[in-house]
Protein backbone atom coordinates (compact mmCIF):
# COMPACT_ATOMS: atom_id res chain seq x y z
CA UNK A 1 0.00 0.00 0.00
CA UNK A 2 2.78 2.45 0.90
CA UNK A 3 4.45 1.75 -2.44
CA UNK A 4 1.25 2.59 -4.29
CA UNK A 5 0.83 5.84 -2.38
CA UNK A 6 4.44 6.86 -2.93
CA UNK A 7 4.32 6.11 -6.63
CA UNK A 8 1.10 8.08 -7.14
CA UNK A 9 2.43 11.02 -5.17
CA UNK A 10 5.49 10.97 -7.41
CA UNK A 11 3.26 11.05 -10.50
CA UNK A 12 3.88 7.44 -11.49
CA UNK A 13 0.61 5.63 -12.24
CA UNK A 14 2.08 2.29 -13.28
CA UNK A 15 1.29 0.58 -9.97
CA UNK A 16 -2.27 1.81 -10.12
CA UNK A 17 -2.56 0.48 -13.67
CA UNK A 18 -1.27 -2.87 -12.45
CA UNK A 19 -3.92 -2.95 -9.69
CA UNK A 20 -6.59 -2.11 -12.24
CA UNK A 21 -5.51 -4.86 -14.65
CA UNK A 22 -5.05 -7.39 -11.85
CA UNK A 23 -8.54 -7.11 -10.37
CA UNK A 24 -10.69 -5.81 -13.21
CA UNK A 25 -11.72 -9.15 -14.67
CA UNK A 26 -12.56 -10.67 -11.31
CA UNK A 27 -14.75 -7.69 -10.46
CA UNK A 28 -16.54 -7.91 -13.81
CA UNK A 29 -17.17 -11.64 -13.41
CA UNK A 30 -18.50 -11.17 -9.90
CA UNK A 31 -20.78 -8.34 -11.09
CA UNK A 32 -22.19 -10.36 -13.97
CA UNK A 33 -22.98 -13.24 -11.61
CA UNK A 34 -24.68 -11.00 -9.06
CA UNK A 35 -26.53 -8.37 -11.09
CA UNK A 36 -28.35 -7.95 -14.39
CA UNK A 37 -25.92 -5.55 -15.98
CA UNK A 38 -23.66 -5.78 -18.99
CA UNK A 39 -19.90 -5.93 -19.04
CA UNK A 40 -19.51 -2.30 -20.02
CA UNK A 41 -21.34 -1.06 -16.93
CA UNK A 42 -19.34 -3.40 -14.73
CA UNK A 43 -16.09 -2.12 -16.22
CA UNK A 44 -17.20 1.52 -15.83
CA UNK A 45 -18.00 0.91 -12.17
CA UNK A 46 -14.60 -0.62 -11.53
CA UNK A 47 -12.82 2.18 -13.41
CA UNK A 48 -14.66 4.72 -11.28
CA UNK A 49 -13.64 2.83 -8.16
CA UNK A 50 -9.99 2.99 -9.16
CA UNK A 51 -10.36 6.70 -10.00
CA UNK A 52 -11.98 7.42 -6.61
CA UNK A 53 -9.18 5.54 -4.89
CA UNK A 54 -6.56 7.48 -6.88
CA UNK A 55 -8.14 10.89 -6.14
CA UNK A 56 -8.25 10.18 -2.42
CA UNK A 57 -4.60 9.23 -2.42
CA UNK A 58 -3.79 12.48 -4.26
CA UNK A 59 -5.71 14.43 -1.64
CA UNK A 60 -3.91 12.70 1.19
CA UNK A 61 -7.06 11.04 2.51
CA UNK A 62 -5.59 7.55 2.42
CA UNK A 63 -2.43 6.76 4.32
CA UNK A 64 -3.21 3.15 5.15
CA UNK A 65 -6.08 0.71 4.83
CA UNK A 66 -7.71 -1.61 7.38
CA UNK A 67 -8.17 -4.32 4.76
CA UNK A 68 -6.54 -5.11 1.44
CA UNK A 69 -6.55 -2.76 -1.54
CA UNK A 70 -8.63 -5.34 -3.41
CA UNK A 71 -11.27 -5.31 -0.66
CA UNK A 72 -11.49 -1.54 -0.85
CA UNK A 73 -11.65 -1.41 -4.62
CA UNK A 74 -14.39 -4.03 -4.72
CA UNK A 75 -16.39 -2.30 -2.02
CA UNK A 76 -16.18 1.05 -3.82
CA UNK A 77 -16.87 -0.62 -7.16
CA UNK A 78 -20.01 -2.24 -5.78
CA UNK A 79 -21.15 1.11 -4.44
CA UNK A 80 -20.56 2.76 -7.83
CA UNK A 81 -22.38 -0.06 -9.57
CA UNK A 82 -25.44 0.22 -7.34
CA UNK A 83 -25.54 3.98 -7.94
CA UNK A 84 -25.47 3.44 -11.69
CA UNK A 85 -28.22 0.89 -11.45
CA UNK A 86 -30.35 3.13 -9.27
CA UNK A 87 -29.95 5.87 -11.84
CA UNK A 88 -31.05 3.55 -14.59
CA UNK A 89 -33.77 2.00 -12.35
CA UNK A 90 -32.72 -1.49 -13.15
CA UNK A 91 -34.00 -4.39 -11.13
CA UNK A 92 -31.34 -6.34 -9.33
CA UNK A 93 -30.90 -10.05 -9.02
CA UNK A 94 -30.66 -11.34 -5.51
CA UNK A 95 -27.29 -10.35 -4.10
CA UNK A 96 -24.98 -13.16 -3.27
CA UNK A 97 -23.42 -13.27 0.18
CA UNK A 98 -20.11 -11.49 0.03
CA UNK A 99 -17.21 -11.72 2.38
CA UNK A 100 -15.78 -8.28 1.69
CA UNK A 101 -16.05 -5.83 4.53
CA UNK A 102 -18.15 -2.79 3.83
CA UNK A 103 -15.59 -0.15 4.60
CA UNK A 104 -16.45 3.43 5.43
CA UNK A 105 -17.15 4.63 1.92
CA UNK A 106 -18.02 8.22 2.70
CA UNK A 107 -14.87 9.49 1.05
CA UNK A 108 -15.57 7.50 -2.10
CA UNK A 109 -19.23 8.21 -2.68
CA UNK A 110 -18.72 11.68 -4.15
CA UNK A 111 -18.83 11.48 -7.93
CA UNK A 112 -15.90 13.54 -9.28
CA UNK A 113 -17.64 13.81 -12.66
CA UNK A 114 -20.89 15.25 -11.36
CA UNK A 115 -20.43 18.99 -11.57
CA UNK A 116 -22.93 21.83 -11.49
CA UNK A 117 -22.96 24.61 -14.05
CA UNK A 118 -20.76 26.93 -12.03
CA UNK A 119 -18.15 24.22 -11.58
CA UNK A 120 -18.36 23.33 -15.28
CA UNK A 121 -17.72 26.96 -16.08
CA UNK A 122 -14.80 27.08 -13.68
CA UNK A 123 -13.29 23.98 -15.29
CA UNK A 124 -13.30 25.75 -18.65
CA UNK A 125 -11.99 29.01 -17.21
CA UNK A 126 -9.08 27.09 -15.66
CA UNK A 127 -8.07 25.98 -19.14
CA UNK A 128 -7.64 29.62 -20.09
CA UNK A 129 -5.34 30.92 -17.38
CA UNK A 130 -2.12 29.30 -18.59
CA UNK A 131 -0.34 26.15 -17.51
CA UNK A 132 1.79 27.71 -14.73
CA UNK A 133 -1.18 29.31 -12.99
CA UNK A 134 -3.22 26.14 -13.31
CA UNK A 135 -0.41 24.05 -11.89
CA UNK A 136 0.12 26.42 -8.97
CA UNK A 137 -3.56 26.52 -8.06
CA UNK A 138 -3.84 22.74 -8.40
CA UNK A 139 -0.82 22.14 -6.17
CA UNK A 140 -2.36 24.36 -3.53
CA UNK A 141 -6.10 23.69 -3.74
CA UNK A 142 -6.11 20.06 -4.80
CA UNK A 143 -2.82 18.51 -3.74
CA UNK A 144 -2.71 20.55 -0.53
CA UNK A 145 0.94 21.55 -0.90
CA UNK A 146 2.29 24.27 1.35
CA UNK A 147 3.52 27.50 -0.25
CA UNK A 148 7.04 26.48 0.68
CA UNK A 149 6.70 23.17 -1.17
CA UNK A 150 5.14 24.96 -4.14
CA UNK A 151 7.95 27.51 -4.29
CA UNK A 152 10.46 24.64 -4.48
CA UNK A 153 8.49 22.60 -7.04
CA UNK A 154 7.84 25.56 -9.30
CA UNK A 155 11.17 27.29 -8.92
CA UNK A 156 10.01 30.47 -7.17
CA UNK A 157 12.58 32.47 -5.24
CA UNK A 158 10.76 31.94 -1.95
CA UNK A 159 7.40 31.34 -0.28
CA UNK A 160 6.34 34.98 -0.49
CA UNK A 161 6.89 35.10 -4.23
CA UNK A 162 4.78 31.94 -4.56
CA UNK A 163 2.02 33.55 -2.47
CA UNK A 164 1.99 36.67 -4.62
CA UNK A 165 1.85 34.56 -7.76
CA UNK A 166 -1.05 32.55 -6.33
CA UNK A 167 -3.00 35.74 -5.72
CA UNK A 168 -2.30 36.90 -9.29
CA UNK A 169 -3.47 33.56 -10.67
CA UNK A 170 -6.69 33.71 -8.66
CA UNK A 171 -7.36 37.22 -9.97
CA UNK A 172 -6.68 36.04 -13.52
CA UNK A 173 -9.14 33.21 -13.01
CA UNK A 174 -11.71 35.62 -11.60
CA UNK A 175 -11.28 37.84 -14.67
CA UNK A 176 -11.73 34.90 -17.04
CA UNK A 177 -14.92 33.98 -15.27
CA UNK A 178 -16.19 37.50 -15.78
CA UNK A 179 -15.37 37.23 -19.45
CA UNK A 180 -12.46 39.66 -19.37
CA UNK B 1 -14.76 37.11 -3.99
CA UNK B 2 -13.13 40.21 -2.44
CA UNK B 3 -11.41 39.14 0.74
CA UNK B 4 -8.15 40.80 1.73
CA UNK B 5 -4.95 38.80 1.32
CA UNK B 6 -4.88 38.22 5.07
CA UNK B 7 -8.47 36.94 5.11
CA UNK B 8 -7.73 34.65 2.19
CA UNK B 9 -4.80 33.18 4.14
CA UNK B 10 -7.16 32.63 7.05
CA UNK B 11 -9.73 30.92 4.82
CA UNK B 12 -7.03 28.76 3.27
CA UNK B 13 -5.87 27.76 6.74
CA UNK B 14 -9.43 26.89 7.70
CA UNK B 15 -9.97 24.72 4.63
CA UNK B 16 -6.75 22.88 5.33
CA UNK B 17 -7.53 22.30 9.01
CA UNK B 18 -4.52 24.33 10.13
CA UNK B 19 -6.24 26.77 12.49
CA UNK B 20 -6.73 26.66 16.23
CA UNK B 21 -10.22 25.92 17.57
CA UNK B 22 -10.91 29.59 18.32
CA UNK B 23 -9.68 30.69 14.86
CA UNK B 24 -11.92 28.08 13.28
CA UNK B 25 -14.90 29.37 15.23
CA UNK B 26 -14.04 32.89 14.09
CA UNK B 27 -13.93 31.87 10.43
CA UNK B 28 -17.18 29.91 10.69
CA UNK B 29 -18.86 32.96 12.15
CA UNK B 30 -17.58 35.10 9.28
CA UNK B 31 -18.79 32.58 6.71
CA UNK B 32 -22.16 32.48 8.39
CA UNK B 33 -22.59 36.26 8.47
CA UNK B 34 -20.57 37.81 5.67
CA UNK B 35 -21.48 37.50 1.98
CA UNK B 36 -17.87 38.00 0.81
CA UNK B 37 -16.77 35.14 3.02
CA UNK B 38 -19.61 32.94 1.81
CA UNK B 39 -18.69 33.58 -1.82
CA UNK B 40 -15.01 32.98 -1.19
CA UNK B 41 -15.75 29.74 0.67
CA UNK B 42 -18.07 28.52 -2.12
CA UNK B 43 -15.48 29.48 -4.73
CA UNK B 44 -12.76 27.49 -3.00
CA UNK B 45 -15.07 24.46 -2.77
CA UNK B 46 -15.85 24.79 -6.47
CA UNK B 47 -12.15 25.10 -7.29
CA UNK B 48 -11.35 21.89 -5.47
CA UNK B 49 -14.21 20.15 -7.29
CA UNK B 50 -13.00 21.49 -10.63
CA UNK B 51 -9.54 20.02 -10.07
CA UNK B 52 -11.06 16.76 -8.88
CA UNK B 53 -12.95 16.59 -12.16
CA UNK B 54 -9.95 17.30 -14.38
CA UNK B 55 -7.65 14.91 -12.51
CA UNK B 56 -10.37 12.26 -12.53
CA UNK B 57 -10.82 12.69 -16.30
CA UNK B 58 -7.09 12.32 -16.88
CA UNK B 59 -7.04 9.08 -14.92
CA UNK B 60 -10.15 7.87 -16.76
CA UNK B 61 -8.45 8.50 -20.12
CA UNK B 62 -5.30 6.79 -18.86
CA UNK B 63 -7.25 3.67 -17.85
CA UNK B 64 -9.13 3.68 -21.14
CA UNK B 65 -5.92 3.66 -23.14
CA UNK B 66 -5.05 0.42 -21.38
CA UNK B 67 -8.24 -1.04 -22.82
CA UNK B 68 -7.28 -0.46 -26.46
CA UNK B 69 -7.13 -4.15 -27.29
CA UNK B 70 -10.67 -4.87 -26.19
CA UNK B 71 -11.79 -1.49 -27.56
CA UNK B 72 -10.91 -2.62 -31.10
CA UNK B 73 -13.14 -5.66 -30.65
CA UNK B 74 -15.97 -3.52 -29.27
CA UNK B 75 -15.57 -1.04 -32.15
CA UNK B 76 -16.02 -3.84 -34.67
CA UNK B 77 -19.17 -5.05 -32.91
CA UNK B 78 -20.57 -1.51 -32.79
CA UNK B 79 -19.83 -1.03 -36.49
CA UNK B 80 -21.72 -4.25 -37.26
CA UNK B 81 -24.68 -3.18 -35.08
CA UNK B 82 -24.76 0.25 -36.67
CA UNK B 83 -24.81 -1.27 -40.15
CA UNK B 84 -27.77 -3.47 -39.22
CA UNK B 85 -29.54 -0.52 -37.59
CA UNK B 86 -29.14 1.59 -40.74
CA UNK B 87 -30.61 -1.20 -42.88
CA UNK B 88 -33.51 -1.65 -40.44
CA UNK B 89 -34.07 2.09 -40.31
CA UNK B 90 -34.21 2.37 -44.09
CA UNK B 91 -36.81 -0.41 -44.24
CA UNK B 92 -39.02 0.98 -41.47
CA UNK B 93 -38.55 4.77 -41.94
CA UNK B 94 -41.63 6.83 -41.02
CA UNK B 95 -42.06 10.26 -42.55
CA UNK B 96 -43.20 12.28 -39.54
CA UNK B 97 -40.88 15.07 -38.32
CA UNK B 98 -40.40 15.78 -34.59
CA UNK B 99 -42.31 18.84 -33.42
CA UNK B 100 -39.67 21.63 -33.19
CA UNK B 101 -41.33 23.80 -30.57
CA UNK B 102 -42.10 20.87 -28.27
CA UNK B 103 -38.55 19.59 -28.60
CA UNK B 104 -37.14 23.03 -27.92
CA UNK B 105 -39.27 23.47 -24.80
CA UNK B 106 -38.27 20.04 -23.54
CA UNK B 107 -34.60 20.95 -23.50
CA UNK B 108 -34.54 24.70 -23.04
CA UNK B 109 -33.85 26.40 -19.74
CA UNK B 110 -32.24 29.80 -19.23
CA UNK B 111 -28.57 29.67 -18.32
CA UNK B 112 -28.13 30.62 -14.67
CA UNK B 113 -26.35 33.78 -13.56
CA UNK B 114 -22.97 32.58 -12.41
CA UNK B 115 -21.22 35.92 -12.64
CA UNK B 116 -22.82 38.21 -10.10
CA UNK B 117 -24.31 37.45 -6.69
CA UNK B 118 -28.01 38.31 -6.47
CA UNK B 119 -27.90 40.38 -3.33
CA UNK B 120 -25.82 43.32 -4.44
CA UNK B 121 -26.65 45.82 -7.19
CA UNK B 122 -24.17 48.63 -6.99
CA UNK B 123 -23.52 49.31 -10.64
CA UNK B 124 -25.16 48.96 -14.05
CA UNK B 125 -23.77 45.51 -14.75
CA UNK B 126 -24.85 44.14 -11.42
CA UNK B 127 -28.28 45.71 -11.95
CA UNK B 128 -28.50 43.98 -15.32
CA UNK B 129 -27.86 40.65 -13.65
CA UNK B 130 -30.44 41.40 -11.01
CA UNK B 131 -32.98 42.00 -13.81
CA UNK B 132 -31.83 38.80 -15.48
CA UNK B 133 -32.25 36.77 -12.29
CA UNK B 134 -35.80 38.08 -11.86
CA UNK B 135 -36.69 37.33 -15.50
CA UNK B 136 -36.97 41.02 -16.44
CA UNK B 137 -35.20 40.25 -19.70
CA UNK B 138 -36.13 43.42 -21.57
CA UNK B 139 -34.57 45.57 -18.83
CA UNK B 140 -31.52 43.31 -18.61
CA UNK B 141 -31.07 43.70 -22.36
CA UNK B 142 -30.71 47.45 -22.01
CA UNK B 143 -27.27 46.80 -20.54
CA UNK B 144 -26.26 43.53 -22.17
CA UNK B 145 -27.08 44.57 -25.74
CA UNK B 146 -24.78 47.61 -25.50
CA UNK B 147 -21.59 45.69 -25.06
CA UNK B 148 -19.51 43.34 -27.18
CA UNK B 149 -17.92 41.81 -24.09
CA UNK B 150 -18.25 38.03 -24.06
CA UNK B 151 -20.34 37.90 -20.88
CA UNK B 152 -22.70 40.59 -22.16
CA UNK B 153 -23.08 38.88 -25.58
CA UNK B 154 -23.89 35.59 -23.88
CA UNK B 155 -26.47 36.94 -21.46
CA UNK B 156 -27.99 39.18 -24.13
CA UNK B 157 -28.45 36.05 -26.21
CA UNK B 158 -30.09 34.37 -23.22
CA UNK B 159 -32.46 37.33 -22.90
CA UNK B 160 -33.32 37.23 -26.61
CA UNK B 161 -34.02 33.51 -26.40
CA UNK B 162 -36.24 33.95 -23.35
CA UNK B 163 -38.12 36.70 -25.19
CA UNK B 164 -38.55 34.42 -28.23
CA UNK B 165 -36.33 36.64 -30.41
CA UNK B 166 -34.59 33.53 -31.68
CA UNK B 167 -32.81 35.10 -34.67
CA UNK B 168 -31.04 37.71 -32.51
CA UNK B 169 -30.21 35.02 -29.97
CA UNK B 170 -28.70 32.80 -32.67
CA UNK B 171 -26.68 35.75 -34.00
CA UNK B 172 -25.00 36.26 -30.61
CA UNK B 173 -24.50 32.56 -29.91
CA UNK B 174 -22.95 32.15 -33.37
CA UNK B 175 -20.33 34.78 -32.50
CA UNK B 176 -19.58 33.08 -29.20
CA UNK B 177 -19.11 29.63 -30.74
CA UNK B 178 -16.02 30.93 -32.51
CA UNK B 179 -14.70 32.91 -29.56
CA UNK B 180 -12.48 30.98 -27.16
CA UNK B 181 -14.07 31.54 -23.77
CA UNK B 182 -15.65 29.57 -20.93
CA UNK B 183 -19.02 30.23 -22.66
CA UNK B 184 -18.08 28.60 -25.94
CA UNK B 185 -19.59 25.17 -25.24
CA UNK B 186 -22.77 26.54 -23.68
CA UNK B 187 -23.15 28.94 -26.64
CA UNK B 188 -22.88 25.99 -29.04
CA UNK B 189 -25.60 24.16 -27.13
CA UNK B 190 -27.94 27.15 -27.19
CA UNK B 191 -27.21 27.83 -30.87
CA UNK B 192 -28.27 24.24 -31.50
CA UNK B 193 -31.45 24.82 -29.51
CA UNK B 194 -32.09 27.97 -31.52
CA UNK B 195 -31.90 25.92 -34.72
CA UNK B 196 -34.29 23.38 -33.20
CA UNK B 197 -36.78 26.16 -32.47
CA UNK B 198 -36.59 27.52 -36.00
CA UNK B 199 -36.97 24.02 -37.47
CA UNK B 200 -33.42 23.73 -38.89
CA UNK B 201 -32.81 20.27 -37.56
CA UNK B 202 -29.73 19.40 -39.59
CA UNK B 203 -27.98 22.58 -38.47
CA UNK B 204 -29.03 21.86 -34.90
CA UNK B 205 -27.50 18.39 -35.04
CA UNK B 206 -24.31 19.86 -36.51
CA UNK B 207 -23.91 22.09 -33.46
CA UNK B 208 -24.80 19.41 -30.93
CA UNK B 209 -22.30 16.95 -32.35
CA UNK B 210 -19.54 19.48 -31.72
CA UNK B 211 -20.13 19.20 -27.99
CA UNK B 212 -21.27 15.62 -27.59
CA UNK B 213 -18.29 14.73 -25.41
CA UNK B 214 -18.33 17.81 -23.24
CA UNK B 215 -19.02 17.48 -19.54
CA UNK B 216 -22.73 17.72 -18.71
CA UNK B 217 -23.84 17.57 -22.34
CA UNK B 218 -23.28 14.00 -23.42
CA UNK B 219 -26.59 12.52 -22.35
CA UNK B 220 -28.81 15.37 -23.47
CA UNK B 221 -26.99 15.68 -26.81
CA UNK B 222 -27.45 11.96 -27.44
CA UNK B 223 -31.15 12.12 -26.59
CA UNK B 224 -31.81 15.26 -28.60
CA UNK B 225 -29.86 14.16 -31.68
CA UNK B 226 -31.77 10.87 -31.58
CA UNK B 227 -35.07 12.75 -31.42
CA UNK B 228 -34.05 14.99 -34.32
CA UNK B 229 -32.85 12.17 -36.52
Amino acid sequence: MKDIIKSIEAGDNSQLEMLYQTYKQEFIEWTLKSYTVNEEIAMDAFQEAVIAFYLNIRKGKIQQLDSSVKTYLFAIGKNKLLNKMRKEQKEMLIEREETWTEADLSDFTIDPFEVNERQDYLIRALQQIGEKCRQLLQLFYFDGNSMEAISIKMGFKNENVAKTQKLRCLNTLKDRMKGK
Amino acid sequence: MSLSAGDMDLLDGYLRGELTASQEAQVEEKIHRDLDWQEAYAFHQDLEKAFMYTEGMQMKNFLRTTESGSADRISWLWAACLFLAVIAGALFWVADQPDSETLFQSYYEPYPNIVQPLNRANDTRELAFRYYDTQQYQKALQYFSNSDETVALFYAAQCYLALANTEKAKENFEKLTTRSSPYQVAATWYLGLGYVKTGHHAKAVEQFLKIENEVGYRQKVQQLVKALE
